[in-house]
């Protein structure tokens, strides 16, 4: 679409005073430098620009499809395949709604010579979802800038940006290691880790027999090993609506990055071969006390159905009354007296605090994954964060392990140092330390 | 910050992003070369460069009464009056055959400067008018105001001094009494403006409370009985009865009474109060928290007595020491050079209103309007023909650079790197000047040499006459 826009009147306009002046005061100069102004005028209307934009435009969305609360690199490659240089090319390119530019502009202005390109870089933060990316408008202007040409290109490369929970979960079948968890206990057997060594019994497998105690003093012992054991875990989500609620505009909610972090957990724990079993508390289903529940388990069908239960817990947005204390007591119970449970909340109020040290009183091992949407450029901001982080504190104190997911830090960090730290516990502690 | 309020912000490079930072650099070196040109050929480089200082601080003036704070209120009325009323001295003093070459430049350096302050648009304009002329008759009730307390205190001088001077008793009795019951008005006066309860310890308050407003009955009447008894005994004045000389011993305690070891105290009593409750006062609106309305008043206010200072103690001398003007003409161009200001500040004004500038362009349009003007006075003090071509291509110049720019922002963001943009649109724009300017120079040459001096009637009027059907024709 072109379109010419006025901008001479007042070079008219000093054409004519000019004149009107040089024949008042019989000036030749004057009457001369009447012409001047109708020389830009001229060269405004005479300029113009094709309807149609010789570039070529090419777009790069990395990483797609990306976690909740990753930034995205929006990238926006223009090339001028024309003869001619693009005195002035305005590009933009239209970014979803949905989604906060953090870094960069989707804007640009610049001149372009035949065969150059330009490059608009700018970062977004995924949200879970998808979300298509329109065509980059061009705005050219002719060298007076008194014509305007505007359009929307085609794109080659990237049109979407893909954010889903189990992003970068790799599947279960291609990293397994074929060991039955990473729990140690204090009761010796196979495994790898040395425990102690006992008399040899008749039936022992050879390779635990102590062949160099045999060789000193010719008595046959077998080696004990520290034995390796699953456990099942059950991942509480709270996916109250107090928690749908967001760092910034076009950050993704609590109750996203949690569905990510459970996503994440539930994915960590089966790979190393515990059971793990579901419960979100926030919504009305028709489970147990309202609960969306799904037993302990393993397997890639049983994560299939995780996977299915967070997505629904992302997706819900019925106002409902829904007894939040109730479904965490109940939690409890459903998971029975040998299974941990770990929490993922963004610890926004006191109930999930006041549902740790219930479980705690029950006996139960606990863990708490908490990401931070707390936003504390404000003072009310800092107050929250205040809170929070005392809220963590008091989790840590009744006894259950904390896990604070700083914004900025990306998740499989956190928990691949947590699982570290757990894996070099000494045996024994697995029962009161959680995962 | 060391000293007063930043001017880049909200400026046009901050507000409109950083886009016209090269469109208005290629509009301020266009204006700035120009005037240098100029004053190279009338003999003095700087001559017209002098007028830029006082046309920033003026349009800098303008932005500062558009901000918020008191300070900057009163730093930008003290910058856009003075400054405009300045300007029209200055242009008014020119010599004949050289002013409209100099408001021309005036006008271009006003209007670059609005263009790097923003204030070329209605808001700004419209503020500046509002508060100028509050400041305006601020300055007067201070003028008035300042007159009359003079007089006053010029009375009061006059009144003691007659009273101690007074060889009859009555006289001086009746002068005393009128003296004594002012001074306890005064008293009475600062009684109220000093916050004497708030400065009590709590738990005295409600005593002291009482007996001030105990002590303020007793002054205001005993202010009232001296007062009226002394108006009141001016009769016996009138009279041949001796009245205060009847009694025994009066004219004694008049005489003590009035001398000036008691008058002086007195007076001086009188005088310290108002000063204290005046300083109270004062102290107490400056510190309270101000809406939009309160502060404009009082920074007009305070503007107001600025001009009064700057006026007694800058100006006055000054003019008298130089003897420059008559006093008449000068208390005249004092009153009237801002009414004059005001009348420009609201043309601009309605013709942002009307249209007649494009939205945020009155900048540019002010600056390329000034070489437009400036050109016909060049032309008329018969300066060069090439620096009039020159002139006329420079309006050009500044406004399609500095409306170009305008634009952008809008759709581009506050921050998009589009310098190279600037150059390219500005490097053509200088570039069609140049043509220009050297395709009516070698045509003035050859007339120049062909025809000679004097212009031929028939040939201009049809250059005039195909000038305009061809501006008709293109139209813009």
């Amino acid at each position: 679409m072109r379109k010419r826009r006025v901008r001479w009147t007042g070079a008219v306009a000093a054409t004519v005073v000019l004149a009107v002046a040089g024949v008042w005061n019989r000036s030749a100069v004057l009457v001369l430098s009447a012409a001047i102004p109708l020389v830009y005028v001229a060269y405004g209307t005479l300029s113009t620009v094709e309807s149609s934009v010789p570039l070529d435009v090419y777009r790069d969305v990395e990483p797609t499809p990306a976690p909740p609360g990753r930034p995205v690199t929006v990238t926006l490659t223009a090339t001028n395949d024309g003869d001619r240089t693009l005195s002035d090319l305005r590009i933009v390119d239209p970014v979803p709604d949905e989604l906060q530019v953090v870094d960069g502009s989707p804007r640009m202005g610049t001149t372009l010579e035949p065969g150059a390109e330009c490059t608009i870089e700018y970062t977004v933060i995924a949200r879970r979802g998808e979300y298509d990316f329109e065509r980059p408008r061009v705005r050219l202007r002719s060298g007076g800038a008194g014509m305007v040409a505007t359009t929307a290109l085609a794109t080659q490369g990237d049109d979407r940006l893909i954010c889903r929970l189990d992003a970068d979960a790799p599947p279960l079948a291609d990293t397994g290691d074929d060991f039955v968890g990473r729990l140690t206990s204090d009761r010796p057997g196979r495994g790898v880790q040395f425990h102690s060594t006992r008399e040899y019994r008749h039936g022992d497998a050879a390779d635990r027999i102590d062949w160099r105690q045999y060789a000193r003093s010719g008595e046959l012992a077998t080696v004990n090993y520290e034995r390796w054991v699953s456990t099942s875990v059950v991942v509480v989500l709270d996916a109250r609506e107090c928690n749908r609620v967001a760092a910034g505009p076009g950050r993704p909610t609590a109750v996203e990055l949690s569905a990510y972090a459970a996503v994440r957990t539930v994915t960590a724990l089966l790979r190393v071969g515990h059971d793990v079993g579901l419960a979100v508390v926030g919504r009305n289903t028709h489970g147990p006390a309202g609960l969306e529940w799904v037993d302990p388990g393993s397997g890639a069908d049983h994560r299939s159905r995780i996977l299915g239960a967070i997505e629904r817990a992302v997706d819900y947005d019925v106002e409902s009354s829904v007894d939040a204390d109730y479904q965490f007591q109940k939690v409890a119970e459903l998971a029975g007296p040998r299974s941990q449970l770990a929490l993922v909340s963004p610890l926004l109020d006191e109930a999930p605090v006041q549902s740790l040290t219930a479980w705690g009183a029950l006996g139960r091992s606990r863990i708490v994954l908490s990401p931070d949407v707390v936003s504390a450029t404000t003072v009310g901001g800092q107050l929250d964060a205040v809170r929070r982080r005392t809220r963590l504190a008091q989790c840590q104190a009744s006894g259950a392990r904390t896990i604070d997911w700083r914004r900025g830090t990306p998740l499989a960090l956190v928990l691949e140092y947590a699982l570290a730290v757990e894996a070099k516990q000494p045996a024994g502690t697995a029962a009161g330390g959680g995962v | 910050m060391p000293f007063g309020p930043r001017l880049d912000r909200p400026s046009a490079v901050g507000d409109e992003g950083r886009p016209r930072e090269t469109s208005l650099g290629i509009l301020a070196v266009t204006v700035v070369g120009l005037a240098i040109a100029t004053g190279v050929v009338l003999g003095d480089p700087m001559s017209l460069l002098g007028f830029s200082l006082i046309t920033g601080v003026t349009a800098a003036g303008v932005a500062l009464l558009d901000r918020d704070t008191l300070g900057e209120k009163v730093v930008g009325h003290l910058c856009f009056l003075p400054g405009a009323m300045l300007i029209a001295m200055l242009v008014i003093m020119a010599s004949g055959q050289q002013t409209l070459l100099i408001a021309g430049f005036v006008l271009a350096l006003l209007g670059t400067a609005s263009a790097w302050a923003d204030v070329g648009a209605d808001e700004p304009l419209e503020s500046a008018l509002s508060q100028g002329i509050l400041s305006y008759v601020f300055g007067l009730c201070w003028l008035f105001g300042g007159a009359i307390v003079l007089a006053a205190l010029y009375l009061c001088w006059q009144l003691a001094t007659g009273v101690s001077a007074a060889g009859d008793p009555t006289a001086g009795a009746i002068g005393f009494l009128v003296l004594f019951g002012l001074v306890l008005g005064s008293l009475r006066v600062a009684l109220h403006g000093i916050p004497v309860i708030q400065l009590m310890p709590r738990n005295r308050r409600a005593a002291v409370r009482d007996r001030l407003a105990r002590s303020k009955r007793v002054l205001t009447v005993a202010a009232l009985l001296s007062f009226g008894s002394g108006l009141l005994s001016l009769v016996f004045l009138a009279t041949p009865s001796p009245a205060v000389g009847l009694v025994p011993g009066g004219p004694v305690v008049v005489e003590v009474l009035t001398s000036l070891f008691v008058l002086g105290p007195l007076l001086a009593l009188g005088a310290a109060a108002l000063l204290v409750a005046g300083l109270v006062v004062g102290a107490r609106q400056v510190t309270q928290q101000f809406d939009e309305q309160k502060t404009r008043t009082v920074a007009a206010a305070i503007a107001g007595a600025g001009y009064l200072v700057v006026l007694v103690f800058g100006l006055l001398p000054q003019m008298a020491s130089l003897l420059i003007v008559a006093p008449v003409v000068f208390v005249m161009f004092v009153l009237l050079a801002p009414l004059a200001v005001f009348v420009v500040v609201g043309l601009a004004l309605l013709a942002v209103r009307i249209d007649l500038f494009p939205d945020r362009a009155g900048g540019p349009a002010l600056a390329g309007a000034g070489l437009v003007v400036a050109a016909i006075g060049m032309d008329s003090a018969a300066l060069p023909a090439p620096l009039v071509f020159a002139t006329v291509a420079g309006a050009l110049v500044v406004w399609d650079a500095g409306s170009f720019g305008l634009g952008i922002t809008a759709e581009l963001g506050h921050r998009p790197v589009t310098r190279r943009l600037e150059l390219y649109h500005g490097v053509f724009a200088v570039g069609i000047g140049v043509v220009a300017v050297a395709g009516a120079t070698a045509l003035y040459a050859v007339r120049t040499a062909t025809l000679g001096a004097t212009g031929n009637t028939v040939a201009m009027t049809v250059a005039v006459v195909g000038t305009l059907l061809l501006g008709a024709l293109l139209r813009g």
